[in-house]
């Protein structure tokens, strides 16, 4: 085994690989999060019902009662439930990681591993919370649901896409609050405003009512809006808009390979920084 | 023999501001051969820690080459990366996997890393609940199994008991020796250095002083080291503490009697000094003096306060009668006080070296090097 250290940083291939020979790394950080996550609360990990079945009922007062919002014809619940999922893996994975760094300030200046898995292992703490979702989505929405070919590849390529999003974006934010902790106090901020703006109660014609296809076709930068219509089709057998994978592929991995090769910029100056 | 690592032309700037740097390293050039114990020493700011930094990777080079043949691990401090909430268990997994062990690894090596840490019973208690020993024992017990080839270890050596300090020494030498990894050694503790070490690197003020034989290189830095900052006054001194709102800009200790041009055991001297007070708020000026030997060791504090009315100077001289010192050399650190909170502190200030009129009197104080008090004497 041969390393090189030189100014300047390392390759995007030698990254990956320096990330898979780091062995159980990954798994070891998600396991950290998911033991420490619920120590010493009362209803442990009944937390990870608690908090989809809160939103979910809080989602029906306001969009279902209050304003009688359309979902497309599916049932309410079903519907909402379905972009509930993967925005709560999404955000999760964009929150925690966008804090990763600055949380393992004081690892970061002892000891040299890949840094992209503090980032990374957070997909795994919230993947096991999509398993959880998804069995209640299951038990809700099972009568509205339309199985075919498309379901599976749909699932996983939704899955794989808010990944991708998500995980570029952390990159990108953890990256820069190393230099501009404000961005700290931004991240919640943006997620509230993504979320209200990512038809996950609502569907997403109504946009294109209220605001003509001219100005609905900025909300294609919000990579959510193909993340659902993607999976949304494949579950509920929906119509999909063609754009969604010409654009939202694309658009996502641009979004993860940038933040990647931004990260890794930033990546030897960190504990200078910290 | 074959290298472990090598280090070419190796350089760190930091930016402190915009259009000014330092430079913590310059042109490091050095290798560490397989097998072999390589000690680091050197004063504070020396460049020790940039350079382990660079070394484990955790922070870059500026310019530069480094070359690294094996798996590479640190212990810059023990424990870091434990969770205290998680278990001893769980945290030698954590802390294992972060420092670059493969599960596997760990689990191969869990009972000799729990069996050297001496925690058994306590394995599925959160590490919160451990006494400080404990942990520290279970951090260096992680530390110490590595299966990497090559170790960097800072001072990790300065935790625990004293018997556990001994395990940890033998621990390193069994690894060095038996298991022939390399070591890169960083550490104040000289006798460890010593006792290590095949080969020792001084650095002084980011660059390598000289390399060489233990032995020669430890009495080479504590040379260096009775002459630090001997040759500068106190007004150009840049390694200063405190809050600066006062300076001390000279200290002299020179003899009273101004017929001699040296300072005599038992003889008067006077000390000379004067602070500039940057702060004209400031109602209370406290100074302390503290005097060591050669060695280092303390021997005595003069102090002495004074109110202020909004001077920008103070002078001060002080009568030191009968300078109860014996034949060697001293040196005083200063303290100045603004307000009871302090303003500057000047380490090993001012020099100065005390003669007896009878050179045989003390032969032994002055072989070893380390003078104490005078005693002035009446036999009968």
């Amino acid at each position: 085994m041969h390393i090189q250290i030189k100014p300047g940083r390392l390759s995007l291939k030698a990254s990956f690989k320096e990330l898979r020979a780091s062995g159980g790394l990954l798994y070891t950080l998600a396991q950290r999060d998911f033991k420490v996550r619920y120590a010493q609360t009362k209803l442990g990990y009944a937390w990870a019902l608690i908090q989809p079945v809160t939103a979910l009922a809080v989602l029906y007062l306001v969009f279902q009662k209050a304003l009688q919002s359309d979902t497309q014809g599916i049932s309410f619940l079903a519907y909402s439930l379905s972009g509930l999922l993967f925005w709560n893996f999404f955000s999760y994975n964009l929150s925690q990681g966008a804090n990763a760094l600055i949380q393992a300030r004081a690892m970061l200046q002892k000891i040299y591993f890949p840094r992209q898995a503090l980032v990374l292992s957070k997909a795994l703490v919230a993947l096991s919370d999509l398993g959880l979702a998804i069995i209640l989505f299951t038990a809700i929405g099972y009568g509205e649901m339309h199985f075919s070919l498309w379901t599976l590849p749909s699932f996983i390529l939704a899955l794989l896409l808010s990944f991708l999003a998500g995980q570029g974006l952390a990159f990108w934010l953890a990256a820069l609050s190393i230099r501009f902790r404000d961005l700290q106090q931004i991240v919640p901020f943006l997620l509230q405003m993504l979320f209200f703006l990512s038809p996950i109660a609502y569907s997403p014609d109504l946009w294109q009512e209220s605001l003509g296809p001219q100005l609905s076709q900025w909300l294609q930068f919000n990579p959510f809006y193909a993340i659902l219509d993607i999976w949304r089709s494949g579950i509920f057998g929906l119509e999909i808009n063609s754009s969604s994978l010409l654009l939202g592929i694309p658009y996502c991995l641009i979004l993860f390979l940038s933040g990647w090769i931004y990260f890794q910029k930033v990546e030897r100056k960190m504990a200078d920084l910290l | 023999m074959t290298k472990a690592i090598q280090i070419r032309g190796l350089s760190k700037h930091y930016q402190i501001q915009k259009g000014q740097s330092f430079n913590a390293l310059t042109n490091i050039n050095f290798d560490l051969e397989k097998g072999e114990v390589l000690g680091i020493i050197g004063h504070n700011g020396a460049g020790k820690s940039t350079l382990l930094k660079i070394l484990s990777r955790i922070s870059g080079p500026s310019e530069g080459q480094i070359d690294i043949y094996g798996r590479l691990s640190s212990l810059l401090e023990v424990g870091t990366g434990f969770h205290p909430e998680l278990s001893g268990r769980d945290n030698i997994y954590l802390n294992g996997s972060i420092l670059g062990m493969k599960r596997s690894e760990i689990q191969e090596k869990f009972d000799e890393i729990v069996d050297f840490a001496g925690v058994g019973r306590f394995l599925d208690m959160p590490v919160k609940r451990y006494s400080s020993g404990m942990y520290v024992r279970l951090a260096f017990s992680v530390a110490a199994h590595l299966n990497a080839e090559i170790l960097l270890i800072d001072e990790v050596l300065a935790v625990g008991d004293s018997d556990f300090q001994k395990k940890c020494l033998q621990r390193m030498e069994s690894l060095s020796k038996a298991e022939s990894r390399s070591i890169i050694f960083v550490s104040h503790n000289l006798n460890a250095v010593q006792s290590l070490c095949d080969r020792v690197v001084v650095l002084k003020e980011g660059k390598v002083m000289d390399e060489g034989e233990p032995e020669k290189m430890i009495a080479l830095y504590q040379k260096n080291l009775s002459d630090l900052n001997r040759d500068i006054k106190p007004a150009h001194r840049k390694d200063r503490e405190g809050d600066q709102r006062a300076q001390l800009q000279e200290l002299i200790c020179t003899p009273t009697n101004p017929s001699k041009n040296q300072i005599f055991s038992g003889e008067d001297a006077r000390l000379n000094l004067k602070v500039n007070i940057l702060d004209a708020s400031a109602k209370k000026l406290k100074l302390s003096l503290h005097l060591f030997n050669q060695q280092g060791n303390y021997l005595s504090t003069l102090e002495n306060e004074k109110e202020l009315n909004g001077e920008s100077e103070i002078k001060w001289e002080a009568q030191l009668t009968a300078l109860p010192l014996m034949a060697g050399d001293f040196f005083w650190n200063c303290h100045v006080y603004l307000d009871g909170i302090r303003a500057d502190f000047l380490g090993r200030a001012c020099y100065f070296e005390v003669f007896e009129q009878d050179f045989q009197s003390n032969e032994i104080a002055q072989v070893r090097k380390n003078p104490g008090f005078y005693i002035q004497s009446n036999w009968k």
